[in-house]
């Protein structure tokens, strides 16, 4: 039957924490034991290696006191600059500082990206239903309001496209195109009056297509 | 840079108590914990002047905030707590620079194999100084204090805020794994 004590007890003999009453009966037994014994010298060889560089390690007074003088310069040093940066304001302008960038990106830079994106046009640009037309001059037509207006409604409300102009003598029609745009669009013309000048399908409608910003002029 | 104890405080100052930001109590700590905590955070760092630096910030921490200990004792056990952060904070930090500067300056960290650095591989991991080096953190940090502070395992578990209990099983487990990597080693030099 193994006598053999817990392993963590050398440890604790060489640590000089063993009760005296079991020190006797321990060293009696790694007297007896050779495998006890063998690892027992191992640990105290660690032991006795680390104490042996611990012993290097060790400052003289001089090296001491002198330290000290640096420490004490280090820590006068720190006191005087401490007057120079008030840390309650540091502090305050630490924490303060990602809470006013986080405020700067919701208040300006969101909104900002929001208004910018293609889908929300229509939220700021109120499409004019009723636009209207009328003769300016001798031989031009205008449509009231803006032309982005006239635009967007052309590109979203097909009945904008039909604007009669039946009852006023039209000679020629400009269409100009804002370079803003990039989407093609169609616009469909009734020449009711001049059937004989320009050729026209059945329907009488005068289809007229353009993209990228350029002018049709007819 | 210090206060003067006398006059100045709004309690009367016991016999055995220690005010970090009192001139004399000051130096009396420093003499007492210096050494020890120059010793600890050498032996995690492995570089005199950063130790250095590391007993003094510890020193001047305790300064700063003006803490007040019951004993002497308790004064070193606080340092020890704090240079023993600080100092793995630092070698951590160390680590990852060394590797950082390895990848961005494309150093060739392959090792030669000749002759003369087989011998100096061999004397360096024959030392016990690099074994250490190579053990988890929990149990180095063990090893330093027990046989670099030398304090006992009441002291060590004060320091570290665990149990006596734990204190023994981890300086066991910690020289058991000492002696196997040095073993180890040794089969490999063979």
């Amino acid at each position: 039957m193994s006598t053999c004590p817990e392993f963590d007890l050398y440890s604790v003999y060489l640590d000089h924490e063993m009760p005296n009453n079991l020190k006797h009966d321990f060293y009696k037994h790694l007297d007896e034991c050779a495998e006890c014994k063998s690892r027992f010298s191992r640990l105290n060889t660690i032991h006795t290696a680390l104490r042996s560089d611990s012993q290097t390690l060790t400052l003289s007074k001089t090296q001491t006191e002198e330290s000290f003088k640096k420490l004490c310069i280090v820590m006068n040093y720190k006191a005087v600059t401490k007057k120079a940066h008030p840390d309650l304001f540091i502090k305050t302008l630490k924490f303060l500082s990602p809470a006013l960038a986080a405020v700067m990106v919701f208040a300006f830079i969101l909104p900002l990206r929001l208004l910018n994106s293609p889908n929300a046009q229509h939220n700021f640009i109120t499409p004019n239903m009723n636009a209207s037309a009328s003769l300016i001059n001798t031989r031009g037509v205008i449509v009231d309001n803006s032309l982005s207006a006239v635009i967007s409604n052309t590109r979203n409300f097909q009945q904008i496209t039909s604007l009669d102009f039946s009852n006023t003598s039209i000679s020629s029609i400009d269409i100009f195109r804002p370079a803003l745009s990039n989407d093609s669009i169609t616009i469909q013309i009734k020449l009711s009056s001049i059937h004989d000048i320009l050729p026209f399908d059945t329907s009488g409608l005068y289809e007229a297509s353009f993209a990228g910003g350029s002018g049709v002029q007819f | 840079m210090f206060n003067d104890s006398e006059g100045h405080l709004p309690f009367t100052k016991k016999s055995s108590e220690l005010r970090a930001c009192n001139t004399s109590d000051f130096k009396r700590i420093y003499d007492a914990t210096m050494a020890l905590l120059f010793k600890i955070s050498y032996r995690v760092v492995n570089d005199e002047e950063a130790a250095e630096d590391l007993a003094h910030d510890s020193l001047m921490k305790m300064h700063e905030k003006e803490l007040v200990f019951p004993s002497i004792d308790d004064a070193k056990y606080w340092l020890i707590r704090v240079v023993k952060n600080a100092s793995f904070n630092y070698a951590k930090r160390k680590g990852r620079e060394k590797k950082a500067y390895e990848k961005a300056l494309h150093e060739d960290t392959r090792k030669v194999e000749s002759g003369e650095i087989e011998l100096l591989k061999a004397e360096a991991q024959s030392n016990i100084k690099e074994a250490l080096n190579k053990l988890p953190e929990n149990l180095k940090m063990i090893l330093i204090l027990r046989e670099y502070a030398e304090l006992n395992y009441k002291e060590i578990g004060r320091v570290l805020g665990i149990t006596e209990g734990n204190v023994k099983v981890r300086v066991f487990r910690a020289r058991e794994q000492l002696s196997k990597i040095i073993g180890e080693d040794d089969v490999y030099l063979s």
